[in-house]
C-alpha cells in the first residue's frame, strides 16, 4: 500500500518537476508598434498640427483615454466617463477617428458596469482604466480594471477581444494575476506583442506596496508569467518601449509625491529575461501617467507632465540616445493654476496612424478627452529646432 | 457566464453553506443541520439584485483553491453524515495530521503573501508559473510534504496535495499558477489562527480545542 502511494506521488509530481527544471526561452519583442519615420523632401509636406476634443461631453468627467489602429487605417479610442472617477455610473466609451475628415464618430458606451457584472457573474462596484492593442491576428484587445470592494487598490483586470475592429466583442473574462483574492493588479501602459504571438501587458500593484510589473499572456489570454520590476511603494504604471527583438526600456510613474520626483526606468538586453535594477530618470514626474513611442530610427518620444508637482503642463520629449538625454520638443499644454482652478492634463496616449501622422489623446481638465494630431513634417521641424 | 466562473461561484456557495453550518451547529442537533443546509441552499438559489449569494462571495474571494474546496466538502460531510462512515472518520479525525495540515498551509502562506505585497523584488507567486529555475523549490516543497504524508500516514493532506496537482493538470481553474490550486488566503488565515489558538491553549496548559476543521 505504502509503496503504491510513493509511486503515485512520484507519478503525480514528476511532470511538475520536469516542467520546473525545463527552461523555456523568453520570446523576442515584436516591433510592430514602432513609429515609422520616412525621408521627407523639402516641399513634400507642410507642417500640420490640429487639436480637437475626442469626447463630446456626454458625461461630467472623463479620464484615461487610449487608442488603437484599426484595419481600415482609422484609430479607435477608449476612455471611461461618468459623474466622477469611481462613480457607479462610470462606463467605458469608444469612438472612431476618421482619418480623412479628422472627425470622431460613433461615440458610444462599450462597457457598462451592470452588464459587465452580469457577464462576469460577480458584483462590480466600479470600472476604470482601459488599455488596448491589436494582436498579430488583427484582433483588438481591450483590457480594463474593475473593483468589487474598496478602492482602486482592489482592482482586477478584465479583457475582451474583437475580431471586427471593435464592432462586436467577446464577453469579458478576468485575468487571475494575484494570489490574494486576485486583488490589486491594474493596467495603464499599452500592451505589446512578442514574435511568437504572445502578449506583454504592463501592469502595476497598488495594495500596501506600489510597484510596476509585467505580465506575459498567451495569445488566448492566459497568464504565463509575471515579473516584478521593482519592490516598495514608489512606482506605478509602467510603459514598455522595445527597440529591437532583445532590447526594451521601461518607464514608470513615480508614486511618491516627493518634491523632486522623477520617472523611474529600467531596461533589458535579453527580451525581458532579466531587467536592470530600476533607477531614477532625469525627467520630472508629478505622480502622473506617461505615454511613449519608439521610433524606427531608434529615437524615443515621451509625453509627460514636465514638472515635479502639478499636471498643468503636458510636453512632448525626444531622445536620440535611447533615453540617456532628453530634449523638449513642444508643450501641448501650459496653463497657470489659480486658487480657484487647477488644470489637469493627464493620462496621455500616443499612437501613430496608418497615414504616418501622430496622435495624442489625454484627459483635459477631467472634462473632455483632447486629441492632438501632428504630421511628420511638424515633428521633424520640432526635432530640428530642439537640436 | 463562463464555465470557470460557474466553478468559482459553486465553490463560493460551498463556503456559504459551511459558514451557515459552522455558525448554527453549536445550538442545533445534528439532524437539524441538514435543514440548515437545505435552507442555505435555497437562499443560494435565489438571486438578490440579479446575483446569487455565491456570486457575492465569489466577488470577494475570487477562486478558492482546490484544498479549500476539499476541506469545505470534508467539513460539511463530517458535520452531516461523517459519523456513519468509519473510513471517512479515520481520514478526517487525526489530531497529529491536522497539526501537520495547519503547519503546511501556514508556512506556505507566510512565505507567499507578505512578499506578494511588495516587500521584496523577489515575488514568490512567480514560482507558481513553473517558468523560472527557482520554481523547482515550490515543487520540491510540495513533493516533500507529499512524501512525508505517505511516511506519516497523513492521508488527508496527501489527498489535498494530489487533488490540487491533478486539478492543476486538468486546468479547471482559469490560472496556470500552481499556487492558486494549492492555497488561498482563507485556508492560510484559518490555519494561522488555529495554530495560534492551539499555541495559546498550550501555553495556558489547556487542552487544544480546535486542531481540526470543526
Amino acid at each position: 500500500m505504502r509503496l503504491a502511494l510513493f509511486l503515485l506521488v512520484a507519478v503525480a509530481f514528476l511532470p511538475l518537476l520536469l516542467k520546473s527544471l525545463t527552461e523555456s526561452p523568453s520570446p523576442s519583442f515584436s516591433l510592430n508598434q514602432v513609429g515609422q519615420l520616412v525621408e521627407l523632401s523639402a516641399d513634400e509636406l507642410s507642417q500640420e498640427y490640429r487639436q480637437q476634443f475626442a469626447s463630446s461631453g456626454v458625461t461630467r468627467e472623463v479620464h484615461s483615454a487610449v487608442m488603437v489602429k484599426l484595419g481600415n487605417g482609422n484609430l479607435r479610442a477608449f476612455w471611461y466617463g461618468g459623474a466622477r472617477e469611481g462613480a457607479k455610473d462610470v462606463s467605458i466609451y469608444t469612438a472612431e477617428l476618421d482619418l480623412q475628415s479628422n472627425e470622431w464618430l460613433d461615440e458610444r458606451v462599450l462597457v457598462e458596469r451592470h452588464a459587465t457584472a452580469q457577464q462576469l457573474g460577480i458584483y462590480l462596484r466600479k470600472i476604470g482604466n482601459p488599455v488596448t492593442f491589436r494582436d498579430g491576428d488583427e484582433r483588438l484587445w481591450l483590457f480594463f480594471v474593475s473593483v468589487s470592494v474598496g478602492g482602486w487598490a482592489g482592482s482586477t483586470i478584465n479583457f475582451m477581444i474583437s475580431d471586427d475592429d471593435g464592432q462586436s466583442w467577446t464577453t469579458p473574462k478576468r485575468l487571475i494575476a494575484s494570489p490574494i483574492f486576485n486583488l490589486s493588479t491594474l493596467v495603464k501602459g499599452e500592451p505589446f506583442l512578442y514574435t511568437d504571438g504572445s502578449i506583454g501587458l504592463p501592469v502595476y500593484h497598488e495594495m500596501i506596496g506600489k510597484f510596476g510589473e509585467l505580465i506575459h499572456l498567451s495569445s488566448s489570454g492566459e497568464v504565463l508569467d509575471k515579473v516584478r520590476l521593482m519592490s516598495g511603494r514608489v512606482s506605478l504604471q509602467p510603459i514598455v518601449l522595445p527597440s529591437s527583438d532583445q532590447h526594451a526600456r521601461i518607464y514608470m510613474r513615480n508614486a511618491t509625491d516627493a518634491p523632486d520626483s522623477t520617472l523611474f526606468e529600467t531596461w533589458t538586453t535579453d527580451a525581458g529575461e532579466n531587467w536592470a535594477p530600476v533607477v531614477r530618470n532625469d525627467l520630472p514626474n508629478p505622480n502622473a501617467a506617461i505615454t511613449g513611442l519608439r521610433l524606427d530610427d531608434g529615437g524615443l518620444l515621451l509625453v509627460i507632465n514636465n514638472q515635479h508637482d502639478k499636471r498643468n503642463n503636458l510636453s512632448l520629449m525626444h531622445s536620440v540616445d535611447d533615453g540617456d538625454s532628453w530634449q523638449l520638443l513642444y508643450q501641448f499644454e501650459q496653463e497657470e493654476n489659480t486658487p480657484e482652478f487647477e488644470h489637469q492634463f493627464a493620462y496621455p496616449s500616443l499612437r501613430q496612424s496608418s497615414d504616418g501622422d501622430f496622435h495624442v489623446v489625454y484627459t483635459w481638465n477631467k472634462e473632455r478627452i483632447k486629441h492632438i494630431r501632428f504630421n511628420q513634417r511638424w515633428l521633424q521641424q520640432r526635432m530640428e529646432e530642439a537640436l | 457566464m463562463m464555465m470557470e466562473t460557474g466553478i468559482g461561484i459553486l465553490a463560493a456557495t460551498l463556503l456559504w453553506l459551511a459558514l451557515l453550518v459552522k455558525l448554527t451547529r453549536r445550538w442545533l442537533p445534528r439532524k437539524l443541520l441538514l435543514v440548515v443546509l437545505l435552507v442555505g441552499l435555497a437562499i443560494a438559489l435565489v438571486p438578490f439584485n440579479r446575483l446569487h449569494v455565491g456570486g457575492y462571495i465569489f466577488s470577494l474571494t475570487s477562486y478558492l483553491s482546490v484544498s479549500s474546496v476539499m476541506l469545505l466538502l470534508g467539513f460539511l460531510f463530517a458535520n452531516l453524515v461523517g459519523e456513519h462512515w468509519r473510513g471517512f472518520n479515520s481520514l478526517w479525525q487525526s489530531r497529529q495530521q491536522w497539526t501537520a495540515i495547519l503547519i503546511f498551509f501556514a508556512i506556505a502562506g507566510l512565505f507567499l503573501y507578505p512578499m506578494t505585497a511588495g516587500l521584496t523584488l523577489f515575488d514568490p507567486y512567480r514560482l507558481g508559473y513553473l517558468g523560472t529555475p527557482l520554481s523547482v523549490a515550490l515543487v520540491v516543497y510540495l513533493f516533500g510534504w507529499a512524501l512525508l504524508c505517505v511516511v506519516k500516514r497523513w492521508y488527508l493532506l496527501l489527498l489535498l496535495l494530489l487533488m490540487s496537482v491533478i486539478v492543476y493538470y486538468l486546468k479547471w481553474l482559469p490560472s496556470l499558477n500552481l499556487w492558486d490550486y494549492v492555497i488561498d488566503p482563507l485556508v492560510v488565515i484559518y490555519s494561522i489562527f488555529s495554530l495560534l489558538k492551539s499555541g495559546g491553549c498550550w501555553l495556558l496548559r489547556r487542552e487544544p480545542s480546535t486542531q481540526q476543521v470543526s
